[in-house]
C-alpha cells in the first residue's frame, strides 16, 4: 500500500507536521481533576463516619463539622462529573466512540454514580465512582496514546488511581 | 516545488485522519490560484504550520477564510482571515491510511 511506503519514508526522514488544530488554542484536558474530586467524595464519606463514630455526636461541633463534611461531599461530587462532561463532551469525538465504544455506558455510569455519591453516604458507591473515573481515564490516555500506570494515591483514602505514566 | 506533510491534529475529521499525509504543490502560481474548497497549508505566527480548508477568498484585501471540518477546529472562525502571505502550498494528493490503524483515536 501507497500508505505504507509514505510512512517507511517518513520514518527514516521525519516529515514536516502540518497542524490542523481544535480547540482553542489545543485545549488542555485531563481526567486527573475529575479523580482527585471523586477520591475527595470517599474522603469525605470516611471523615463523617469516624466523626460518627465520636463522642461529640449530636453536639455543635459535630454538627457543625458534619455540615462541612456533606457539603464538600456535594461539592466534589458535581466537580467530578462536571470535568467527565467537560471532556467527554468536547474532546471525545465520533471516532474515539467508535474505537472505544464502551465510552457511552461508562460516561453515563460515571453521570449515575455521581449523582448517588451526592445523596447518600455509601462508601461503596463512592468508591465505584472513583473506579469508573480511573476507567474513563485509562481509556482518555490510550487515546491520547499515552501510557498509564496505577498507583496508589499518596493520601487518603490511597485509592488506586490511573496515572499518565510519564 | 512539492512536499509530503503529515497530519497533525482532528480538525479536518473525518476526510483527513491524523497520521495521514497530503503532497503539496508550494509553486506561487499555484498559490496564487487558490479556490474555496482546496485544502492548504500555511504558516501561522502563533500555532505553526497549518492545514485548513478555503471556505472563502477575499481577492481585494488578498486575505483567505479557512475552516477546518470537525466542530472544535481552531481557524478563521476564532483567528480570522489570513493574508495570502501566509500560504506555503496546496494539498495535491491525499495519502490516507485506509486501515485506519494511525488514527488519533
Amino acid at each position: 500500500m501507497f500508505y505504507n511506503f509514505v510512512q517507511a519514508l517518513d520514518k527514516k526522514f521525519g516529515f514536516e507536521e502540518a497542524q490542523a488544530h481544535c480547540d482553542v488554542p489545543c485545549g488542555i484536558y485531563d481526567p486527573i481533576v475529575a479523580q482527585i474530586n471523586a477520591l475527595t467524595v470517599v474522603r469525605m464519606m470516611d471523615l463523617m463516619t469516624a466523626l460518627d463514630e465520636g463522642a461529640e455526636v449530636g453536639k455543635k461541633a459535630y454538627n457543625n463539622s458534619m455540615s462541612r463534611y456533606i457539603a464538600v461531599k456535594e461539592e466534589h461530587a458535581e466537580k467530578a462529573k462536571h470535568e467527565i462532561r467537560v471532556i467527554y463532551g468536547d474532546f471525545i469525538s465520533d471516532a474515539h466512540i467508535e474505537a472505544h465504544p464502551e465510552l457511552p455506558a461508562l460516561f453515563h455510569k460515571i453521570m449515575k454514580l455521581g449523582g448517588k455519591a451526592r445523596q447518600t453516604a455509601d462508601r461503596d458507591n463512592g468508591v465505584a465512582f472513583v473506579e469508573a473515573i480511573n476507567q474513563f481515564a485509562e481509556i482518555f490516555w490510550a487515546i491520547k496514546g499515552v501510557a498509564t500506570k496505577k498507583a496508589k494515591a499518596p493520601y487518603a483514602p490511597a485509592l488506586e488511581m490511573v496515572y499518565p505514566a510519564l | 516545488m512539492f512536499k509530503i506533510l503529515k497530519i497533525r491534529g482532528e480538525s479536518l475529521t473525518p476526510e483527513y485522519n491524523q497520521g495521514d499525509y497530503i503532497l503539496v504543490i508550494t509553486h506561487s502560481h499555484t498559490i496564487a490560484r487558490l479556490k474555496p474548497g482546496d485544502v492548504i497549508v500555511f504558516q501561522h505566527p502563533v500555532y505553526g504550520t497549518m492545514v485548513k480548508r478555503v471556505e472563502q477568498i477575499d481577492p481585494q484585501a488578498q486575505e483567505i477564510f479557512v475552516v477546518g471540518t470537525h466542530p472544535q477546529s481552531l481557524d478563521s472562525r476564532q483567528f480570522g482571515p489570513i493574508p495570502r502571505h501566509w500560504v506555503t502550498g496546496k494539498a495535491i494528493w491525499h495519502i490516507a491510511n485506509r486501515d485506519g490503524s494511525n488514527r488519533a483515536s
